[in-house]
Parts: structure tokens; sequence; C-alpha cells
């Protein structure tokens, strides 16, 4: 599968998937309101979109992905991982179109939110519009805090309680790193996250 | 694949069934259209209070002012001017079965709710188009202070605790169709539960729709004070005739102090009823409010019950199961607002569309920054039974906390191919291996319906899939 990287600067961005591809998104800039749009015009094609942030004092973003499914036989998979810490805000709108005529179609999407900080806020609107029988469309999407189990664990074996925090993070975004499979981009997306850490 | 032939049509044997209806018998109906006029002649026909008199007319100033919404399903047929908004069937309601008069008495019967009552139910309300025309209540829980009443009644025998609650969570403003429902409201029911009272059979409320171009906007308003328990059932059908009927109720459901309340509605209304309902609760300290919401029939239906969680540990919970058939569209879901801390809430949703029609599952979690450890979760999975209908999911999680814990997940499918072949390796037929992941697939929710509900729901999907082409 081809890995692209898409920068989010600000506006909407619609691309027309033609081969399988993997669009990595970088929303290091925190720009405040963008939106990806992935059509599947094209019959048998696979996307995946995978979005990674991480959110600091007062830093806010506003994201909506849909996914267009027009022919049959398409699938899609979003990946949605965000990190608040203190005064976060996000506010992401996924939606998954499935089209009458785009039978056999898979398409999932998945919005998960941590909750680091304090005085977070969080809106999240993952949408289904379906008018295809033959398909399978699904989303999930969870907010919740570090658990505490895990900080008590980290930091019963010697970790401060930020340096705890921060593996407990890390360990967030890494399952989501190791599905993108361009070595260089995953690495380039990691340093970014990383940095963008308190 | 000759497997997306079978379908399962929950209303096929409506017109029989509910789908009759019997001469318009009445002693008063006002002129098509509404206005302010039509507003004082209802409100002087019941010969109520002045404060109520104006509150309807505010209520209609504030429903002319208000537009309509474009959001959700298709309202732009609905003609106000062409629905009657009142008839009353007969003088006065009766307490006595046999008192009600005949052809009234006739369409109950046929619906089963004497029946029922004798069997099952802790006390009875019958609605007929706008006025409730028969009432009974089970002589110990009259004893005990339990009140029971059609709500037109209520408002006459105990004022005080009327104008305490009345209009006071789904205010008029609300929304349109609230402020319809306040300037021309008629019927429904009061329940009044006092403190530390537990009501073990279910009260039932059932309403029904005879007239033609009828409009029937029933107010319901319940109270369950500290520590009380209680449940009401409520049940709907209405004739076929070709033009719109229009069905726009308010509920209103006050849980105190570490009370519990279950709310079931099983709405069966025919294909030409538009349903436009604002149901909500408040829910106090410990206090479980439970929502179960079954749609069936209407052609459009916009009901999201709700719960405010005022109190803390106040726990809420929405179960709704929906059916869109041909020409049908279901909008429905629930609403949780988290206000408190440690409050808790579940919405499951499950919906069924074929034969071209089309359900939508719609929601809102609302996290406050006051509501410390708040936890959700909401699931909602979608069977599309053919290639002419259509699902959708509109979830909104709006989360102010940092603490909370909120899920939600939601699936849309057809029937699944391994499912279908592993029951059939076991040696059921395609017919039968369907229809009983369609009952599995509802289940979660049937178990929680009144036993005559859930046994008719069951048998009519296995009627019907015994009936199909295979």
């Amino acid at each position: 599968m081809l890995t692209k990287l898409l920068e989010l600067v600000s506006g909407e961005i619609s691309l027309e998937v033609l081969e399988d591809t993997q669009f990595v998104v970088d929303l290091s800039k925190k720009v405040d309101d963008v939106s990806l749009t992935l059509i599947f015009n094209k019959s048998g094609v696979t996307a995946e979109i995978i979005c990674m942030y991480s959110l600091g004092v007062n830093e806010s973003v506003v994201l909506t992905t849909s996914t267009i499914h027009k022919a049959p036989f398409t699938s899609c998979v979003t990946y949605i991982k965000g990190v608040l810490f203190d005064g976060g805000n996000s506010s992401y709108t996924g939606k998954i179109i499935i089209e009458k005529k785009a039978q056999q179609t898979n398409s999932y999407l998945n919005d998960n939110i941590l909750v680091v900080g304090e005085n977070t806020k969080n809106n999240s609107k993952p949408i289904l519009e379906i008018e295809a029988d033959d398909v399978k469309a699904s989303h999930g999407a969870t907010t919740g805090r570090v658990n505490e189990d895990q900080l008590y664990y980290l930091e019963s074996r010697g970790l401060s309680e930020v340096e705890s925090q921060n593996l407990i993070v890390e360990g967030f975004f890494e399952s989501l790193l190791s599905k993108i499979t361009d070595d260089k981009i995953k690495n380039k997306i990691r340093n970014k996250i990383t940095n963008a850490k308190i | 694949m000759t497997n997306q032939k079978q379908k399962i049509n929950i209303n096929a044997n409506y017109k029989t069934k509910y789908g009759f209806n019997v001469a318009e018998n009445y002693v008063y109906k006002t002129e098509k259209g509404l206005n302010e006029e039509v507003v004082k002649k209802i409100s002087e026909m019941k010969d109520e209070p002045k404060w109520m008199r104006d509150f309807r007319l505010r209520a209609y100033k504030i429903f002319k002012e208000k537009p309509m919404p474009t959001w959700g399903g298709d309202l732009s047929k609905i003609d106000f001017d062409n629905i009657f908004y009142y008839l009353k069937p007969t003088d006065n309601q009766k307490r006595d079965w046999e008192d009600v008069p005949i052809e009234m008495k006739e369409t109950f019967e046929k619906l089963g709710i004497p029946q029922a009552e004798r069997q099952h139910l802790a006390g009875v309300k019958a609605q007929f188009d706008s006025e409730v025309i028969y009432g009974s209540l089970l002589k110990e829980l009259e004893d005990e202070g339990i009140i029971f009443l059609g709500t037109d009644e209520a408002l006459k025998k105990y004022p005080e605790i009327f104008e305490e609650y009345f209009g006071k969570l789904v205010p008029p403003s609300d929304n349109k169709f609230s402020a319809l429902n306040s300037a021309v409201w008629s019927g429904g029911s009061f329940v009044y539960i006092p403190k530390g009272a537990h009501v073990k059979r279910p009260l039932q409320a059932y309403f029904r729709i005879n007239a033609q171009n009828m409009g029937q906007f029933e107010r319901t308003l319940i109270i369950a004070d500290e520590g009380s328990y209680a449940s009401y059932v409520e049940g709907c059908s209405a004739p076929i005739y070709s033009a719109d009927s229009l069905h726009s109720a308010v509920v209103e459901v006050f849980v105190k102090k570490g009370a519990r309340f279950k709310y079931t509605t099983i709405q069966n209304w025919s294909n030409d009823v538009y349903n436009l309902v604002t149901k909500r609760a408040k829910v106090e300290e410990d206090g479980v409010m439970e929502w179960v919401d079954g749609n069936l029939g209407s052609r459009l239906t916009q009901k999201y019950p709700s719960c405010y969680l005022v109190g803390e540990r106040a726990h809420g919970e929405v179960l709704s199961i929906a059916y869109g058939g041909k020409g049908q569209h279901q909008d429905a879901g629930g609403k949780i607002f988290h206000i408190s801390p440690n409050t808790t809430s579940s919405i499951i949703s499950k919906s069924v569309s074929a034969f071209g029609g089309r359900t939508s599952y719609r929601g809102l979690i609302y996290v406050s920054p006051s509501a410390k450890n708040a936890k959700s979760r909401v699931e909602c999975d979608a069977l599309i039974l053919d290639a002419e209908s259509r699902s959708d999911t509109f979830p909104t999680m709006k989360i102010d906390e940092s603490s909370a814990n909120i899920e939600h997940e939601a699936t849309v499918s057809k029937i699944g191919e391994e499912k279908l072949f592993y029951l059939m390796s076991r040696g059921l037929t395609e017919t039968e291996a369907m229809s009983l992941i369609v009952s599995g697939f509802i289940e979660p929710i049937v178990k929680e319906l009144p036993l005559e509900y859930a046994v008719e729901l069951n048998r009519l999907i296995e009627l019907e899939m015994e009936g199909s082409v295979g």
C-alpha cells in the first residue's frame, strides 16, 4: 500500500482514491478548521486515514473527515487519536457516506481521545449515512482519562507522575504509529507528536 | 441472492388489526385549522383557570414565530390548516367500562385494552381523539395515595401540584412542536407516585386517533416522589386514511431522590401519521429513569427521549427500537445531559429498515463541567434488509469535563452470510435462520417490553418470515 503524508494547514482538501493508499495526516501545525474528504469512485480500492494530534494548553482543533463511497467493493478505515492536555479543545466530525451503488463496501472509523489535563473540551460526531444494503459500516468513539491503575503501576516502579503520563501517551500513539507502513513518515510523525507534549 | 427477498414486514396486517375506524360521533369538534379563537375555544370547552388559558395563548404565539425545523425528516408536507385540533368524543371520562359508548368500546376491545387490564395492569387510561374517555385504577393503589388521572381532570383536582410542575421541563419555547402542543394540548396521563410507594404492576395508557385529519396533542405529566418505583406503558394506533394526521405529544417526568421510573412506549401509528414528540425526564440524586421506546408505525417519527441527570449518582437509560418499512422514516434516538458528578447513562438503539424504509439514530451525550466522573455508553446497531432502504447514524458527544468516560459504538450491516450459513449447516431452513437472526438482533430490547407486546413483536416477525419467498 502506498503511504502519503498530508500536511493539513487550513481549508478543505478533497481527494479521489485511485489506488490503495494510506493517508497519514500531519496536524502538528494546530490549525483551527480543516477538513479532509476521500472520494471512492473507482471500484475495489482501499484506503486508510491515520491522524494523531496532541493538544497542549488552550490549543484547539476543528477537524472533519469524510469518506464518500460511490463505487462498489471499496473499503476504508479511519483512525483518529487525540490527547488533550490542560485546556485542550478538540472538535471532530467523522462521516462515512455509502451511496446506493457502492455495494460490498466496508468502512470503519475509530476515534479515541485520551484526556490527560483538566478543563478540556471534546466534541465528537461520528456520522453514518448508508444507502446500500450489502455493506458493513461502523464506528467507535471513546473519550477517557488516563487510567489510574496504569499510572499507579508506573509510579510504583519509580517513575514520576509526568514521566508516567508521557509513557502512557507514547503507548497510546504507538499503537497507531505502528500501522504506518512507511518508516520515514512514521518517524517524522512520531517526532512531531512527541515534541508536542508538555 | 435469494435471501434478499426475505424480509420482515412488521405491520403487513396493520389494516385488519389496527386500521379500522368507527363512525365519528362527537360532542364537539373545532373547525379545521388553527388560530387564536380555536385556542380560546379549547380552553373554554375545558373550563380552565385563567393561567392555563394565558399559557396556551402565549404558546400559540411562540408556535407561530418559530420556523419549521429543517434537520431530520421531511416536514414540508404537514398542512397545519388542514387539521382538526380538538375533538371531544364524550361528555366525561367513564370509570366503568360498561358506560363507555359502544363504538369506542368496540374499538378498544378489538385492540385488547380491557382484557389486558384484567390480566396485568394496575391502572388504565384510554384516549379517543382528544379526550381520555375511560380510566381505572386498582382500589388498593388509590388508597396508597397513587394518583392516575387524565391530565385535564388532574388540572381541576390538583391545581397546586399541576402548576408547580406543568411545563417546567419542556417549556413552550423549547421547540415548534412543544409550542404547538402547549397551545392546544388535550388529554394525556397525570401520574403521581407518593414517597416510598412501589407500584409493581404497570400503569397503562392507550392513545387512539379515530377521526380523519385529526391532530392528537396529549400531554403527560409524571411525578415519582422520593424513593418510589413505578412503570408506565403507552401504546397507540390509528385507522388508515389517505389524509395525513399529526400526533405531537409532550411528556414530562420528574424522578425525585432515590426514585425509579420506567416509561415504555410502543408507537404503532398508521403510515399517514406524523409523530413529533418531546419527551424529557429530570432525574435527581440516586434516581433512575428508563425510557423504552419502540417505534414501529407512523410516516415520520422524530422523537428523542431525554434525561437530565441533575442529582449526584443519577442514572438515565434509553432503549430504542425502530422499524422503518415502506414509506416510513424513523428518526429516533435519545439524549442524556450529565449535570452532576458520578452520573451514569446508557443508550442502546436497534433499528431495522426494509421495503425502502429509512431509520436514523440521532443522539446527544452532553457532559457539563460540573459533572465529575460521568460515565456513558452508547451502542447503536442497524440492519438494512434490502437495497432500497437506508440507515443513518448521527450521534453527538459534547464533553466539557476532563474526567468523563464516554464510549460510543455503531454498526450498520446486512444479515451476515456466515451467520446464515452456520445456522443452515445446523439444519435450519434459510427462512428459519433469518427469523432467528432478526429475533436475536432485537432481543435485548424485546426482553424489556411488557409481556404482551414482546410476544406480539416476536410473533409478527416469525409470521412474516414464514410467508416470505425464499
